[in-house]
């Protein structure tokens, strides 16, 4: 029964192949606010599960949980489009909240730190769809040129997404790798191989979306009041993520 | 001639006319303003434009939003558009209902970006047929057909085959071929800036670079060589384009389209290679000869190499391969030149994306055909809503909505021409406008009669950034300016103090004739502590090793300099040049010599070399040295006199070490009568004749209009810039002067102009110059807009009373500009 539960939760914290499903939800849904929802609860579903089973999870799920967030970390490498990006992070994010399963209070926290940056990145996402008709680098670069304070923004949104230090996924990550499931060498170095995908990924599609010269004309920057929302929302996930780093370490 | 031999002046005589277009660059010591169609002069000028756009990869006009901004500020000429717009109105067959000169005004004025597609335009009936509010028929079999002449135009005319692997595939095999073929260049044409220079660089560039190219093209070379005739005699620059150009399948007909579009790709370095292999007696170019051929046969050896390791035997590797790929798969090859251009349908980008990831012949053909749909289908859409727009903001709406499908696709038309031509209506409207400014400020009047003449004439380069001064120095007070060419008209070639090479001053298409010399009279004094320092900095960064170390144990240093410079730039600067060396106070060598001064100086040349040399060679000391022995032994070396029995005793030799040193002298000091002919050759090239300096002052005062009502000072004023670090400052310095400061042209013709005999010649041409009119050169420093003056110590004492006054006048210009 337990098993069952488990492989149910493995669709909410994605394990591969039930990742799949995720995903292919994720893709389809366009409304960004929607996404942030998803992205909001979805690992919140898992963890619940998770709580609720009566046997300890097996060890072998830590290790499919491991390769299933390296797989995903390296094909993020590839993509090209915002939304599939913050989908695979997650889908990798979520999938180490089987090694770094804590007490179930602080779980949810942990879910939650993963989630928190992903959301704000797939919500400013949002403004590059609506302008441009999709987020993908097929669609040219030069946004730091075409639209200066949106691609400023981006840029502090990728890096929140791929766990730098002080916003809440990185105490999530390094709770993660604190934890009794990574004190072996090869989890620890598996979680830093994973950070550094994430990192690569992230910093390839800035190349795509905010390097170079734009291709389109005449894109409407985000409004200076839009700014300086998005830009309270990230100083409040800096905030949010030292407190968490706080309570989870 | 043989058949090789005609290929190879063939490909030469190919390279020679592909490279016609990219301008001379200069190197960056004269880095000057230079014109950029400069190749294309021979065409009209909108023509010269739109190939210039496409070879250099330029935006020849600015954006629409930008003229209309201008528009609204007054910085163009609306009437001259209005104009413009109803000549082209009236060029066109009229439309019923349709005011044209009135649609094309407000689509100029109120859209700010195009309105028509470039690529792949809406059919006027689609148009239509969405104004209508019809479903839009689009059939995509018919667009398809469409598709494999755009592909082949695009992707194959004259285009090299990496740009189109580039533009179909995503790479960037363009800009990593540019890399390479910026460092071999940085490689070979250095100029003594490197410690580690490039070797066998006398072979030429070709040769040099194949030297020390990297494994995969030697083992390229290797395969070029043993696939010639005679392998034996070398590999030459042609063979190699020739190879390569047939590997890569590129027909014959193509190779100067071709050839063009390699050049140009690095169109600086092209053009300077042009410069360097055309102009004569250019030291480097002569030491380390180049050529256009030379770096096609590099570009394209490397090309050939990239293009095969990006290939991987997935990807057409010729020209002929990439046709292939395009008559077989045109549907697949449309789609991924759509996705990597940039321009793809967002609605569709991550389907195409997955689609050719896939690369599923089904899924290609259903994306495509769902592709063209949706695009034609959008485009037309947006044309319509567009024109609905417009025709409201023209007040047209009837007269719109009553055209039939015929008068809205000649309609589309019109606008298609207009918006292909609109950047030459906003230019001469914007001509037309500096035009009337410039005759508004002209005035026909008569200047009123002086009751006294100006305090001060000053002649200023016409650049722009003397305009400043010169409107603020007659503010200050009683000063007339005028504008001359920054080189006063003196081409000169100068050998400055303490530099052992020539400096052409004068603009660059020009080669100087005459020479000067800068000498001083001063003693020579030892460095200063600070410029000792500095070179010792220089000689450590240029070796290998020690930077490692040296930011480490000197690095702070650096820090004290920056918070100097920044914290109190005036203070610090100050400070900072009384450490250096001041250079002494010099004279140019204007007059030409006689022949018994070049002799002399000849003279003078050869005894000092012998003094040195015998000091160097025998390690005798100066005092040890006499004339008399000196004497001698020039003349023997020169082969004129046996010498004297006892002059080795004197010298302290035998007469075996005495005749191999008479015999060095003559072949490594050049105490030789050949070498000392040439110096007089030389000498010959310094200074101007009388005739000369009385033609220069003549045709630069009556150019500007100074023949009468001399000043009391008359300033010659130079212009030149003081930046650090900067290894583009030569163009912040004067362009007529070869990217130099204009000091020392200014010093020459002040220096003619004061010369009593020069003035007696000029009055002979009715331009009398008073004997208290004195000619002071000056130089205006553009980054500080201090103007200082020079050769004061020439100034008769009668004029020191008033210089107080002149010092005052420029200082407040100076300031008045800050």
């Amino acid at each position: 029964m337990s098993l069952t539960l488990y492989l149910i939760a493995g669709l909410f914290l994605p394990l591969f192949p039930l990742s799949m499903l995720f995903n292919q939800m994720f893709a389809r849904l366009r409304h960004p606010w929607l996404r942030v929802l998803l992205l909001l609860a979805w690992p919140q579903i898992g963890v619940l599960l998770l709580s609720q089973a009566a046997a300890p999870v097996p060890d072998w799920f830590a290790g499919w949980a491991l390769l299933s967030a390296a797989f995903y970390a390296y094909r993020a490498i590839a993509l090209r489009e915002v939304g599939l990006w913050i989908g695979y992070i997650a889908t990798s994010a979520w999938a180490l909240l089987w090694i770094g399963v804590v007490e179930p209070g602080l779980h949810h926290l942990l879910a939650l730190g993963f989630s928190l940056p992903l959301a704000f990145t797939a919500l400013l996402t949002g403004f590059l769809e609506q302008r441009l008709g999709a987020a993908h680098t097929a669609l040219g670069g030069g946004m730091a040129i075409a639209a200066p304070r949106f691609a400023g923004l981006f840029v502090v949104a990728v890096l929140a997404a791929v766990a730098t230090p002080l916003f809440p996924n990185f105490f999530s990550l390094l709770a993660t790798l604190l934890s009794p499931a990574s004190l072996s060498p090869l989890f620890g170095l598996g979680l830093m191989l994973i950070w550094l995908l994430w990192t690569w990924s992230g910093i390839r599609l800035l190349q795509g979306i905010v390097v170079g010269s734009p291709v389109r004309n005449g894109l409407q920057d985000l409004s200076m009041t839009a700014t300086w929302v998005y830009s309270a929302g990230f100083v409040g996930l800096l905030l949010i993520g030292i407190n968490m780093g706080g309570v989870l370490l | 001639m043989s058949p090789a031999m005609g290929q190879h002046l063939r490909i030469r005589a190919m390279i020679y006319v592909a490279g016609e277009p990219v301008p001379f660059f200069w190197p960056m010591r004269s880095f000057i303003h230079h014109n950029p169609l400069h190749g294309l002069e021979h065409l009209p000028f909108a023509e010269a434009v739109d190939k210039g756009a496409k070879l250099f990869h330029a935006r020849p006009f600015l954006p629409r939003s930008q003229y209309q901004a201008y528009l609204s500020d007054g910085r163009l000429d609306k009437a001259a558009l209005i104009s413009q717009l109803q000549s082209f109105a009236c060029s066109r067959e009229p439309l019923p209902g349709i005011d044209l000169a009135s649609w094309a005004l407000t689509l100029l004025q109120a859209t700010e970006e195009p309105l028509i597609p470039l690529h792949m335009p809406p059919q006027p009936e689609q148009v239509y047929a969405a104004l209508q509010g019809q479903p839009v028929n689009i059939s995509t079999d018919a667009l398809s057909s469409q598709v494999i002449p755009q592909l082949r135009s695009g992707l194959l005319k004259g285009l090299p085959l990496y740009e189109s692997l580039d533009a179909l595939y995503g790479t960037s095999i363009g800009e990593e071929l540019d890399e390479l073929v910026i460092r071999a260049c940085l490689d070979f044409f250095d100029e003594g800036q490197s410690v580690w220079v490039m070797p066998d660089r006398q072979e030429g560039f070709f040769n040099a670079w194949r030297k020390v190219a990297g494994g995969p093209v030697q083992a390229l070379l290797k395969q070029i060589e043993s696939s010639q005739s005679s392998p034996e005699r070398g590999l030459t620059p042609e063979q190699v384009i020739d190879h390569v150009m047939r590997a890569l399948e590129v027909p014959e007909e193509q190779w100067v389209d071709y050839f063009t579009r390699e050049i140009v790709h690095l169109h600086g370095w092209s053009g300077y290679i042009r410069w360097r292999s055309n102009s004569s007696r250019y030291y480097w170019a002569d030491r380390y000869p180049g050529d256009l051929v030379d770096l096609l046969a590099i570009r394209l050896t490397l090309a050939w190499m990239l293009i095969r390791q990006h290939a991987n035997g997935q990807r057409p590797n010729t020209a002929r391969a990439l046709e292939q790929l395009i008559e077989s798969r045109p549907e697949e090859t449309y789609l991924r030149s759509e996705f990597y251009s940039g321009q793809v349908l967002p609605c569709m980008v991550q389907r195409v994306d997955r689609c050719l990831s896939t690369g599923h012949p089904q899924a290609v053909h259903k994306t495509f055909h769902d592709y063209l749909f949706a695009r034609q289908s959008d485009q037309a859409q947006r044309l319509a809503h567009a024109l609905s727009e417009l025709a409201g903001k023209s007040g047209q709406q009837d007269g719109f909505k009553r055209l039939d499908a015929a008068g809205l696709a000649r309609l589309i038309q019109a606008l298609t021409d207009l918006e292909a031509g609109e950047g030459m209506l906003w230019l001469r409207a914007m001509e037309s406008r500096a035009l009337d400014q410039l005759l508004d400020g002209i005035s026909l009047d008569a200047a009123e009669p002086r009751e006294k003449r100006p305090f001060v004439q000053a002649a200023f380069c016409i650049d722009t950034r003397s305009e400043r001064i010169r409107r603020h120095l007659e503010s200050v007070g009683d000063y007339q300016t005028y504008g001359i060419a920054g080189f006063f008209g003196v081409p000169v070639s100068l050998m400055e103090l303490g530099k052992g090479s020539e400096m052409h001053l004068c603009p660059v298409l020009l080669t100087p004739k005459n020479l000067v010399l800068e000498m001083s009279s001063s003693v020579r004094t030892d460095e200063a502590a600070v410029t000792t320092l500095e070179r010792a900095m220089h000689k450590l960064k240029e070796s290998v090793l020690s930077p490692f170390v040296t930011v480490e144990a000197i690095g702070l240093l650096f820090g004290f300099d920056m918070i100097g410079k920044t914290v109190a730039p005036d203070i610090y600067n100050r400070w900072r040049k009384h450490l250096h060396t001041h250079k002494p106070n010099t004279h140019l060598l204007l007059d030409k010599l006689s022949r018994e001064q070049a002799d002399s100086i000849v003279r003078a040349v050869q005894r000092a070399v012998i003094v040195e040399a015998a000091e160097q060679e025998l390690g005798m000391a100066p005092e040890a040295i006499t004339d008399d022995m000196v004497k001698e032994l020039r003349e023997a070396a020169l082969g004129n006199a046996d010498w004297d029995p006892g002059l080795a005793a004197d010298m302290n030799l035998d007469d075996a070490k005495l005749t191999k040193f008479v015999l060095r002298l003559r072949t490594a000091y050049r105490i030789n009568t050949p070498f000392a002919r040439m110096q007089l050759e030389q000498l010959a090239r310094i200074g101007y004749s009388q005739e000369e300096q009385v033609g220069f002052v003549r045709q630069a005062l009556s150019s500007i209009g100074l023949t009468e009502g001399f000043s009391r000072f008359v300033l010659l004023v130079g212009h030149g810039s003081s930046s650090e670090n900067n290894p583009y400052e030569s163009a912040l310095d004067c362009g007529a002067c070869g990217g130099n400061h204009g000091l020392v042209n200014a010093r020459l013709l002040a220096q003619m102009a004061n010369k009593a005999s020069v003035r007696r010649r000029l009055a002979e041409h009715s331009i009398r110059i008073p004997d208290d009119a004195w000619f002071i050169p000056a130089l205006h420093n553009t980054t500080t807009d201090e103007i200082t003056l020079h050769d004061l110590e020439l100034l008769p004492t009668s004029h020191l009373v008033y210089l107080d006054r002149l010092r005052n006048g420029l200082t407040s210009a100076a300031r008045l500009c800050a």
